[in-house]
């Protein structure tokens, strides 16, 4: 009821009065519902043609863009995607438009800005948390490069995350290899190692990724396995080769340094790399060839052991010759090694370290160190130095292949 | 009976019982508020459409420096707007805020239809083919008009026809803002002044009946989107303060630029005010043309560029500066238009070169850009339009973003007690004088502490006696204490001032044993307390000479009393 009943001496008089008032108020809200009505149906209409227009001219600015992107002319993408934006209905794919325009004009931190609001709308999606990541990159910011990272890889990619997320890792790799956390880097290469799909190229990228962060074993492993399936892939080959020849492995870099040096495709490969793998076979071949191995025979063994006596003894003296001339102090660890030098019988026959067994191993024991302390002291050697050198590294290494 | 004038129809009158105006009136007031909020909000969105369209149309969706439309169009539109003023809709000049408040304070809530739609059409050809002006003001005075013309068909009350002003006045402004509280804000705080609980139900049902339309075609995303701020370092509030400051002085800049052109333009021959619109648009348009083309029309795609840090720090100053400029043109001419977004433009520019400028120098500050575009949009509000209230809202409003209000609150409140201090006269005010109107200032208004019965309590030093004495024992106390005037606390708890003169007049009616309460009349003292206004005091004193004031934590019991010449006196000094 809109109105209360009156009582009183005028109620006689006041009611045809507040009749009339009820039925005149009725009316007059009925029309103005009619005038509602009828003005939200032309506003409706109206927005309608104003909306379908607004759509085209978002639609045309956003083609421009994408075209302009496409033809890596990103300022006029940027331009393109600005216009747009006012008129767009769906500003969430213009803005992350706008923002790759943006990155890829080198607008970084305008690009940072629209991705940000971005994130905060979705916060895991895997293309604005990796968008955001480069940025940080180039930004050398390392923390949030880090994080940014790490959410895309758990991040939402829309269906492709299977095949994303091995590319986000790798490149996640990449960066760390980059910034010398390596094991990091590493542990990244191992889950992406084992989260692989039967993709060659892919467990090439992921081998060669962890040889540069020094992960040769496990590089190794990764070539093997390639080669164990299929024709054999010269990139396999090579990597294979080099990972054993850094591990010390010599006897399976020679078979694989040659397998590599053999391959048909060898001879497309740059000059540089093509004479790194040759020195690398030659050293691995001299390697073996100087190594003195338990399965040798005695003499063959001890034949060994005088050649890298000799070596080992002419490089402590020039070490020790050079030093002098300089007037630079010898290290404690090289007068030392010297005094026990000094110790050893002063005729060392081949057929006295045939017959004295302990004699070999006490050469061997001075051998290593002097390569590796005259290499700390006298600089990098060569030659025959080198060779042994990399034998004192990891002798075990080279016994156990 | 109350007479119901139409104020189109004068020699009109219908005679009704009051009590049935009164009832009528109320319960039209809470459903015409629904009516007009939603035809409001469906006129703003006409009137924002009708805008973008004219600007794709004049300006095109793209518009850059060295386009010679940029020249042409806002000169075209000038004139065009210029005639239309001065021969069809005379009433259209100025922003919308002032012409609302007039409509409240002196023409009893009237605006015409002609007036709102010449101000639908005025303002939507000047600001869009980009004259330097927003939408909001002028979608105030659309909403207040159409307020005003179903209530004048409705055959109000002149005090309902005068209160739904600004009702319609929220609705248009929550339309146009999409933000219902700041709205209603506003409207309380800037063109109401003093509100009652009836009355912001009416504002408040208006107000959001206009945004769930405004919603139903816009959406209901909030109009700008910044990151969410997060404040680590109490010290960035530094940063903020610094903004505040800044943001004061530019207010003062803005307000005294308007102070001193609009009345020189205004005071110059007809002819001259003809063209001024005209020129203004030509001046605008170059500079645009020369390559600041985001200073026309509203900006608010501008402001979210700005929010995104798509500007260097100099070019936004550049940019805060030639606004202040083309605004300043643009209204000081007469073109209708309103000051809001330029003032939320102008606000964002100085608050993102601010913030752009300190995190070069102060890289660590976590902030982004955004966040301080948004406060220095609400650090203007509160400097220029000097709604400090409003400013607060209106940027948690617009940006749906709570994290922001420590900073917003700090910043707002400097700039406004700066721009206080060195300009006192608010710009609105400024305008009103200017125009030669005499309307209440509202920053004046909110700042008048009202007088209380306690500021004129003094003590109860009559006699205090109970209902049951006698006639006698009355008088006998009264000629004692040498007062003329007596309290009798009555045996149901309420009290009767009895004067001598009265007195008198019962003892010679009746003997001097009677009770007093037995023959008193049936009127008793006003139940007052001492934190009531004291006006409200004023109705009682040509029956009581004295009233009691009561306690209200025991209502038996008497804080003091009040006398007419105690109140009179309290009022001389105020004045």
């Amino acid at each position: 009821m809109l109105f209360q009943e009156e009582t009183g001496p005028l109620l006689g008089i006041a009611r045809p009065e507040k009749r009339r008032l009820m039925l005149k108020d009725t009316i007059a809200l009925l029309g103005l519902l009619a005038v509602t009505i009828l003005l939200f149906a032309m506003t409706h209409i109206l927005f309608g043609l104003y909306s379908r227009h607004q759509t085209t001219v978002a639609e045309n600015w956003t083609k421009r863009g994408i075209q302009a992107l496409q033809s890596h002319r990103p300022e006029d993408a940027v331009r393109a995607f600005r216009a747009a934006l006012p008129y767009a209905t769906d500003e969430h794919q213009i803005q992350l438009l706008l923002a790759q325009a943006l990155a890829a004009a080198g607008h970084e931190e305008e690009a940072a800005a629209y991705y940000r609001t971005l994130w905060e709308e979705e916060p895991g999606s895997g293309t604005i948390n990796l968008a955001l990541a480069r940025l940080a990159v180039r930004r050398n910011d390392t923390d949030n490069a880090s994080k940014y990272y790490h959410a895309a890889l758990d991040g939402i990619w829309e269906g492709d995350g299977s095949r994303r997320r091995p590319e986000v890792r790798l490149e996640l790799a990449e960066y760390l290899i980059r910034q010398n956390r390596l094991d990091q880097a590493r542990s990244e290469l191992l889950i992406a190692a084992g989260n692989a799909a039967e993709d060659p190229n892919l467990r090439l990228r992921i081998a060669a990724l962890m040889e540069d962060a020094g992960d040769y074993g496990n590089a190794l492993n990764l070539y093997r396995k390639l080669l164990q399936h299929g024709p054999a892939r010269l990139a396999a080959l090579e990597g294979a080769g080099r990972a054993a020849y850094e591990r010390g492995n010599y006897l399976l870099a020679r078979n694989y340094l040659e397998r590599t040096l053999n391959h048909p495709d060898f001879q497309h490969e740059s000059e540089e790399k093509r004479d790194t793998l040759r020195n690398q076979l030659r050293d691995s071949i001299h390697i073996l060839l100087l190594y003195p191995s338990w399965d040798l025979s005695s003499s063959q063994r001890a034949r060994r052991v005088a050649a890298i006596d000799r070596i080992a003894e002419a490089r402590l003296a020039s070490c020790i010759t050079d030093l002098q001339g300089k007037n630079q102090p010898i290290s404690e660890a090289l007068n030392d090694l010297s005094r026990q030098w000094s110790a050893l019988p002063p005729k060392r026959t081949l057929a006295r370290i045939t017959a004295d067994g302990t004699l070999a191993e006490r050469i061997l024991g001075l051998s290593y160190p002097v390569e590796i302390e005259t290499a700390k002291t006298c600089g990098q050697p060569t030659g025959d130095d080198l060779l042994l050198w990399k034998i004192a590294a990891a002798p075990q290494a080279v016994e156990a292949q | 009976m109350t007479q119901i004038v139409d104020r189109q129809n004068p020699s009109q009158e219908a005679e009704i019982p009051r009590k049935t105006s009164q009832l009528r009136d109320a319960r039209l007031f809470l459903i015409l508020p629904i009516f007009m909020g939603i035809i409001s909000g469906l006129l703003v969105v006409c009137f924002r459409i009708s805008i973008e369209s004219i600007k794709m149309l004049t300006l095109g969706s793209a518009p850059h420096p060295g386009q010679f439309r940029l020249l042409l169009w806002p000169t075209a539109a000038g004139l065009a707007v210029s005639l239309m003023v001065r021969y069809l809709f005379p009433a259209t000049r100025g922003s919308g805020v002032n012409q609302t408040k007039a409509a409240l304070y002196i023409y009893d809530g009237y605006i015409s239809f002609r007036t709102t739609v010449g101000k639908f059409l005025t303002s939507a050809i000047a600001i869009g083919s980009g004259h330097s002006l927003g939408p909001e003001d002028p979608s105030l005075q659309i909403g207040a008009g159409v307020a005003s013309y179903i209530s004048r068909k409705m055959n109000l009350s002149r005090e309902r026809l005068r209160l739904f002003a600004p009702v319609g006045a929220a609705a248009g402004l929550a339309a146009a803002f999409n933000a219902p509280i700041s709205a209603i804000l506003f409207v309380i705080e800037e063109v109401v002044g003093r509100w009652n609980a009836a009355m912001l139900g009416s504002i408040v049902l208006s107000a959001i009946s206009s945004v769930i339309v405004a919603r139903w075609f816009w959406g209901s995303q909030p109009m700008f989107r910044i990151p969410t701020v997060e404040l680590r370092d109490p010290r960035e509030l530094i940063a903020y303060t610094v903004l505040g400051i800044v943001g004061g002085i530019a207010s003062l800049i803005f307000s005294r630029a308007l102070a001193l052109l609009r009345p020189r333009l205004r005071g110059m021959s007809v002819r001259i005010q003809m063209i001024q619109p005209a020129a203004a648009g030509l001046l605008v348009g170059l500079i645009g043309f020369l390559g600041f083309p985001q200073v026309m029309g509203p900006g608010y795609e501008v402001i979210d560029q700005a929010m995104h840090n798509q500007f260097t720090w100099k070019f936004l100053l550049a940019l805060a500066l030639l606004k202040i400029l083309a605004t300043t043109l643009s209204f000081s001419s007469g073109t209708p238009g309103g000051m809001f977004a330029p003032t939320l433009f102008i606000g964002a520019m100085l608050g993102a070169s601010v913030g752009s400028f300190e995190k070069l120098v102060f890289p660590h500050l976590s902030a982004s850009v955004g966040s301080y575009a948004l406060v220095g949009m609400g650090v203007l509000f509160a400097g220029f339009l000097r709604a400090p209230l409003t400013s607060v809202f209106m940027v948690l409003e617009v940006s749906g973003n709570y994290s922001i209000v420590v900073p917003v609150i700090l910043a707002n409140t400097l700039a406004y007690l700066l721009a206080r201090t060195l300009q006192p006269t608010s710009i609105f005010e400024l305008f009103t004088h200017q125009d030669g109107l005499d309307l209440p200032s509202m920053e004046e208004q909110r700042e008048e502490l009202p007088l209380r019965i306690e500021d004129a309590l003094g003590p109860v030093d009559v006699p205090l006696l109970s209902g049951s004495s006698t006639l006698a024992a009355i008088t006998a106390a009264m000629r004692n204490s040498g007062t003329d005037t007596a309290l009798l606390h009555l045996s149901d708890r309420s009290y009767y001032g009895i004067s001598t003169e009265e007195s008198n007049q019962y003892m010679t009616k009746y003997p001097g044993e009677m009770i007093a309460e037995t023959i008193l009349p049936k009127d008793r003292l006003p139940v007052l307390f001492p934190d009531q206004q004291l006006d409200r005091t004023l109705p009682y004193f040509h029956r009581w000479p004295i009233l009691a004031i009561r306690n209200r934590a025991n209502r038996s019991a008497l804080n003091g009393l009040v006398r007419l010449a105690a109140v009179l006196e309290r009022y001389k000094q105020v004045e």
